[in-house]
């Protein structure tokens, strides 16, 4: 049984102020019931997936220039009023 | 003008002058202006970009100087794929004025050939979804009945494609996310190797089960792009060599002699009756190619759905983390909150099925759990890449049909997360294991909703693929989208 409390304790958890929490869980417990069949999963853990990396986790160490349409990175920095400067959004 | 033409005839009519530049993309344009009402595909729109830049191509070509392989071609990208100076918005509130500094490498990759960036498409917010109704912008409508959805997350991508509003797009697969909307538009979609395609700039939502991946309205067009998109890149150390291949060359080389298994658990139980026929229809065409067919059985598929969804969910909660407002976000004044209690207030602006799934991740991540869930499903994911191994080793290709069902009514089943989950469950193994599927165009049912069928293949195969993509596809006769 999935409760209004521990919705509210996950809603917590990932900062998110939950607007209607009830209804979460129902939907959570039903999905969350149907996780349990993993239970059933026999496997030797020994042979779980790992992935060979191929490219060198290190760029090599040089300068490549930004890129861009109009005016160089550093200037399209925000200055703010305290000196601080604003770095661009880059999900 | 004829915009239903492939990008490969595209190509060939550009060059031998049929056809300006400027003159498909305006009439591109147009069709969008057109038809968007009815079918929202878009988010954005870079038509004036777009005309200047076909403009300069069609200068170029004239002037006998040289052109990029994809000769000012419309391509649509979906909009959790960054685009210097084009908002990414991620069909979400949290991004909703967002612009990347930057060009993911793929779409760099699309403009240093030329390439037409006509606008970004819609997507299930964050593409969490398999119908793009999730999207904060409203839902994407299917070409073939606007009151039906057209699969999804990446159903802008599949509906621009299918209602001749780009000649390609690109979209990002993560359960099926390319090949749902593939299915049920009419188009062609593919979901490459893990690590084929760099996803240096897709926002991250699962990045041990996404890929960046092609639609086209053709296999030869699918080939063609891969060859653009494809290849190792130092700005994502999950890429791998994929040795320079040419995947427009021996398209044609048929099926004769390949021995294909037929993936029982996804053939049986729950799947719609002419899905089911048309998957057999499939297969005996196939068969009088000279592949030769056989059941094979992959009993972990029953734990994939269970497994993904764990796996999927405990990324996109961490992932999603970073989305505070400070760093990204919308206007939204501080005053008058403490730290905390301002992120949960702005947080609180993530769609439903968004909330939902980090509610989920943090439940299967969280101490007491993590043995129960998130370590049974690396096992059941573990398990599935064991047995498609075996199985490989027995046949070159696997068969599915690429959805259990057809398309249904926008809203029907948006309130009922689980139902929507199981849709995904003959799309979600290539996602699991890493290994390329492609689904195909194949029929359209008795109610008028295409049917796509999805093969597969063993990591890296994607010439074979495309090759058997390329038979199937050849053996039919599909009607134009009514739209």
């Amino acid at each position: 049984m999935v409760e209004r409390k521990e919705i509210e304790h996950l809603g917590d958890l990932v900062k998110v102020e939950l607007k209607a929490p009830e209804r979460y869980i129902k939907q959570v417990e039903q999905i969350l019931n149907y996780f349990n069949r993993l239970d059933e999963v026999e496997f030797d853990s020994e042979k779980i997936l790992r992935r060979e990396i191929t490219v060198n986790a290190l760029r090599e160490d040089k300068h490549e220039p930004f890129v861009s349409d109009d005016k160089p990175l550093i200037e399209k920095l925000k200055k703010d009023q305290n000196n601080f400067i604003r770095a661009p959004k880059m999900v | 003008m004829n915009l239903g033409i492939s990008a490969t005839e595209f190509v060939s009519q550009v060059r031998d002058g049929t056809i300006s530049v400027e003159e498909f993309v305006a009439k591109t344009i147009e069709r969008i202006q057109k038809v968007e009402n009815k079918v929202h595909a878009y988010i954005t729109l870079n038509d004036k970009n777009a005309l200047e830049k076909a403009k300069i191509i069609d200068k170029k070509i004239c002037a006998k100087e040289k052109v990029g392989s994809c000769l000012g071609m419309p391509i649509s990208i979906k909009d959790n794929i960054c685009t210097a100076g084009l908002k990414t918005t991620c069909a979400s509130k949290m991004l909703e004025n967002f612009i990347a500094p930057y060009d993911a490498t793929v779409v760099s990759k699309l403009k240093a050939q030329d390439a037409i960036i006509i606008g970004k498409v819609n997507l299930d917010e964050f593409a969490m979804g398999s119908t793009t109704e999730f999207s904060y912008f409203g839902p994407t409508k299917n070409p073939w009945n606007i009151e039906y959805v057209p699969g999804g997350s990446s159903g802008g991508s599949g509906v621009s494609v299918s209602a001749f509003e780009s000649l390609i797009s690109l979209g990002s697969d993560t359960g099926g996310s390319v090949r749902s909307p593939a299915s049920f538009c009419s188009v062609v979609g593919l979901k490459p190797t893990y690590g084929l395609v760099s996803r240096h700039g897709l926002v991250s939502y699962a990045n041990s089960i996404e890929q960046i991946g092609p639609v086209a309205r053709t296999v030869e067009d699918i080939a063609f792009i891969l060859n653009i998109i494809s290849g190792q890149d130092v700005r994502d150390n999950t890429t791998i060599d994929n040795g320079s291949v040419d995947y427009t060359r021996d398209l044609d080389a048929g099926v004769s002699g390949r021995k294909i298994g037929i993936i029982t658990q996804m053939t049986s139980d729950g799947i719609d009756k002419e899905v089911v026929s048309a998957t057999n229809r499939a297969i005996s065409k196939l068969q009088g190619l000279g592949a030769e067919c056989t059941p094979v059985s992959i009993d972990a598929v029953e734990h994939s759905v269970a497994a993904y969804y764990t796996i999927a969910s405990a990324e996109a909660s961490s992932n999603l983390a970073r989305y505070d407002n400070l760093r990204y976000g919308f206007d939204f004044g501080i005053e008058g909150y403490e730290f905390k209690a301002y992120v949960s207030k702005v947080r609180g602006n993530f769609g439903p099925e968004v909330t939902r799934r980090m509610l989920l991740g943090a439940f299967v991540l969280s101490a007491g759990y993590y043995g129960k869930y998130y370590l049974k499903a690396q096992k059941a994911r573990a398990k599935i890449k064991s047995q498609l191994d075996e199985a490989f080793k027995k046949v070159d290709f696997l068969i599915a049909p690429t959805m259990p069902i057809l398309p249904f009514k926008i809203g029907e089943k948006i309130d009922d997360p689980l139902t929507l989950y199981l849709l995904d469950i003959n799309t979600i193994t290539a996602n699991l294991s890493g290994i390329p599927a492609i689904s195909v165009p194949f029929d359209i049912s008795s109610s008028g909703f295409p049917i796509g069928i999805q093969l597969l293949a063993n990591t890296l195969q994607e010439k074979e693929l495309l090759q058997a993509a390329y038979a199937l596809q050849e053996t039919t006769n599909l009607p134009e989208v009514p739209i």
